[in-house]
């Protein structure tokens, strides 16, 4: 599908590294010859005559109509983010949760059975426990640090397996690969939510993943200032199914603004995410040895016993970290409560560094005993490690822990 | 009594809500976006102390606005400032400031190796008004012999467009100093990433944020950052002479700020890069460029410079003329001819035909710009692409 004219019609993703695939795949070329395309901030497309409409209209995945089936910002934002995930195509959405109920939605239906990796962000959590049975999905989880789980869950009637790598907060990974190669032997489909490790750590559609959905909100956008979801695969059945079936259905339409500011933060994400790696993994070196710290989960730690999983499947550890402050939840509190420089607040992969309490503020509707169950403690810390001088973050960390 | 139904459209969840707001228990993460063209007194009080006094709080957009002032604030405190201002783009940071401190018989000593347009209103605009200007070769003739007694302005760029030739600012600063006159630098090229002036002396740091400061080849902005005694000064001009930046603009410059170090270590990275891949390239005549050990500016550049690489920008002079240059453009497959620079991705540009475009042939030859230079601004690329893409290029000539 191309809808617009590209300026570099002959652009091949695979011939480039990763910072000239985000700067330089599914530029447009504009009637002006604007270097930045512009916001096409409509709702509706004319047509010059009644036959034009019906061509249109009897294909809303390939023709602009109307800005719910897709709009030219979104189209530009969807040929980038396919690219730098390494797939065919991409559908844009008004959130992360949008573009993770819409993959969802779009691969299963009543009477079908799906596996879930056990620690996952909350609302996706929700979907498993609330919204998939309601509509009678049979839903089971695995523990990916143990495979045979899987192999034991699979059902005749899977359809698919959905993971997170590295997961929100537990940082536990999935062999993205190895799951791909036991879902394919049963014809099971392959989600997965690629939103911690980025497309510059983790490809997970070259291991084998059927689709892949990012919270464009996070390290995407970049800069904390928009809410955004994509879903990104090489099957293209797939992905105008999502266009058709829930963007049209269930409208969760990323605006042509948002499109615009997620596009901008495509084009550093590469840099952010060289120093987001430096950065988390000297901050977790450095809390692994500090006495008051119990635990910290980072996938480039040696310590970490996914750490040769790790290596294998990521460029760089990302930026996302989690660790338990000696004292549980008290202690974390008093730790918290004392970050000068480390911004208190949910959400992730901004510019700034922020902390949170899981268990009291992103992972609070999941019940107590299925959070312990997925390894996540009442006292962690989840940490999104910012672009600061990593000196500054760690002072603010150490004069933090002396007052617990 | 109830409201009528055009006014409950008026008056609810307008500026009034802001009051709601205050009282919340969190504040936004990110800084919202001011759009606002002016802000609602409880009293005729506030406003004596907001406008006379200097209180906190705004009055009127083009007398100031938080997204203006966010922008300036970060700006400032990446330049080591006081304080500064943001405008609606690099000629307004440029012509305002030298408006505010300049009278008619005042005189400004000024390189000539200048962005064109900034060159152009200090010969043909400014003369207008009264205003002299001497070019000098800051590289070759000394400051201190052309000073005049009413002298109010030494101006110069960090490095300079379009031969990257680096002046010595802590001389620059001290000659304009010793006579009572301000020292205005254009910082546009370098960032405070790369240099800082106001440590050598500079009164004045001048921005056209369109460029790396923006970044993203998606806004037209300008600054100028300095004492708050002078920027007081320019303000009152800027308010006059009206070139603000939108509040939009100024929220998208925040945004791009975050980025500024990452970016711009890593344009100087590819900078340099590219530099020494066109100066062992045998249709390469000349690179300019202050961090190769061949440019006469690198000891100063050295010097003055914040060990964070020398910049993304670069001028190289082909064997060949315009015919060659065409012949480039079109072989290139990822580097576009764009009149602008520091964007995400690199770009090149012509200044014969575009940044000094207003100048004649012999202006042009004064300065050093030929027919067969091109000016490079590297972009994020990844290295060994850009390098493939000119290679490849290069070979077709």
């Amino acid at each position: 599908m191309s809808l617009s004219v590209m300026r570099h019609p002959d652009f091949d993703r695979t011939k480039y590294g990763p910072s000239t695939v985000n700067i330089h795949a599914g530029e447009l070329r504009d009637a002006y010859g604007a270097l930045v395309p512009p916001i096409y901030q409509t709702s509706t497309f004319y047509f010059d005559s009644t036959d034009d409409a019906v061509k249109a209209c009897d294909d809303y995945a390939k023709s602009f109509a109307y800005s719910r089936i897709t709009n030219p910002s979104n189209d530009y934002f969807e040929k980038k983010i396919a690219a730098a995930e390494h797939g065919l195509g991409a559908v844009s959405y008004a959130s992360g949760m949008g573009a993770v109920a819409g993959a969802i939605f779009m691969s299963v239906r009543a009477g079908d059975h799906a596996l879930f990796c056990k620690a996952k962000y909350s609302g996706t959590e929700d979907i498993t426990r609330d919204f998939l049975p309601r509509f009678g999905v049979e839903v089971g989880d695995f523990d990916p640090q143990d495979l045979d789980t899987l192999e034991e869950g699979i059902k005749d009637n899977t359809k698919l397996i959905y993971v997170e790598s590295p997961a929100n907060p537990t940082m536990v990974m999935a062999d993205i690969a190895a799951i791909s190669a036991i879902a394919h032997k049963h014809g099971i489909k392959v989600g997965v939510d690629n939103t911690f490790a980025t497309p510059y750590n983790t490809n997970p559609l070259d291991l084998g993943a059927d689709w892949v959905v990012q919270s464009v909100t996070k390290y995407i956008g970049g800069h904390g200032d928009l809410l955004g979801g994509a879903v990104i695969s090489n099957d293209e059945g797939f992905l105008r199914d999502c266009r058709l079936g829930t963007l049209m259905h269930f409208g969760a339409v990323m605006a042509p603004q948002i499109a615009f500011l997620a596009t901008r933060g495509l084009k550093t994400l590469t840099v952010r995410m060289k120093q987001y790696n430096a950065n988390a993994l000297q901050i977790a070196q450095y809390l692994e040895q500090h006495p008051k710290i119990d635990i910290v989960r980072y996938p480039f730690l040696p310590s970490n016993p996914q750490y040769e999983l790790a290596k294998q499947q990521m460029r760089g550890g990302g930026g996302m970290l989690s660790f338990d402050v000696k004292g549980g939840l008290e202690a974390g509190k008093t730790f918290i409560n004392h970050l000068r420089l480390c911004t208190l607040a949910v959400s992730l992969g901004d510019t700034e560094t922020l902390v949170e309490q899981a268990a009291a503020m992103t992972h609070t509707m999941i019940p107590r005993e299925v959070r312990e169950a997925a390894g996540i403690t009442d006292g962690m810390i989840r940490m999104s490690v910012g672009l600061e001088d990593p000196e500054d973050i760690i002072a603010d960390l150490e004069q933090a822990l002396a007052t617990v | 009594m109830a409201r009528g139904t055009a006014t409950t459209y008026m008056h609810t969840g307008t500026g009034e809500m802001c009051y709601e707001m205050n009282k919340a228990l969190t504040v936004p993460e990110t800084f919202p976006i001011y759009l606002s063209s002016a802000y609602i007194f409880d009293s005729i009080e506030p406003m004596d102390k907001i406008c006379d006094e200097g209180a906190p709080g705004y009055a009127y957009f083009r007398l100031g606005n938080p997204n203006a002032d966010a922008a300036s604030r970060i700006l400032a405190a990446g330049d080591g400032t006081e304080t500064g201002l943001v405008f609606s783009s690099g000629m307004a940071a440029i012509t305002t400031s030298l408006l505010a401190v300049l009278r008619p018989g005042d005189h400004v000593l000024a390189s000539p190796v200048l962005y064109g347009e900034t060159f152009y209103f200090l010969k043909h605009e400014l003369s207008k008004w009264g205003v002299e200007t001497t070019f000098i070769d800051f590289d070759t003739q000394k400051p201190e012999d052309y000073i005049k007694p009413n002298t109010k302005v030494i101006y110069g760029e960090t490095i300079a467009n379009p031969l990257m030739s680096v002046p010595d600012l802590g001389h620059l600063a001290e000659v304009a100093h010793a006579n009572g006159a301000l020292l205005f630098i254009d910082n546009t090229f370098a960032t405070s990433i790369v240099a800082k002036p106001a440590k050598f002396g500079a009164d004045l740091v001048l921005y056209s944020a369109t460029k790396y400061l923006g970044g993203h080849d998606d806004i037209v902005g300008g600054a100028a950052l300095g004492s708050k005694k002078l920027i007081d000064t320019i303000r009152f001009y800027l308010g006059l002479y009206g070139g603000n930046l939108g509040a939009t603009e100024s929220w998208l410059l925040a945004r791009s700020l975050r980025t500024l170090p990452l970016r711009v270590q890593k344009m100087s990275q590819n900078g340099l890069a590219l530099a020494k891949f066109f100066e062992q390239h045998p249709k390469v005549e000349k690179v300019y460029y202050p961090g190769l050990d061949s440019s006469p500016s690198k000891e100063l550049a050295d010097k003055q410079f914040e060990g964070n690489g020398y910049g993304g920008m670069l001028s190289v002079n082909f064997k060949g003329g315009m015919e060659l240059i065409d012949k480039l453009i079109a072989n290139l497959k990822l580097v576009h001819f764009v009149p602008t620079l520091a964007g995400t991705c690199t770009t090149l540009t012509y200044p014969p035909k575009a940044s000094h475009r207003d100048l004649s042939a012999d202006e042009l030859a004064a300065i050093g710009i030929m027919y067969g230079q091109i000016r490079l601004s590297s972009g994020l690329e990844d290295t060994d692409d850009l390098l493939n893409d000119f290679d490849q290029a290069l070979a077709k000539l």
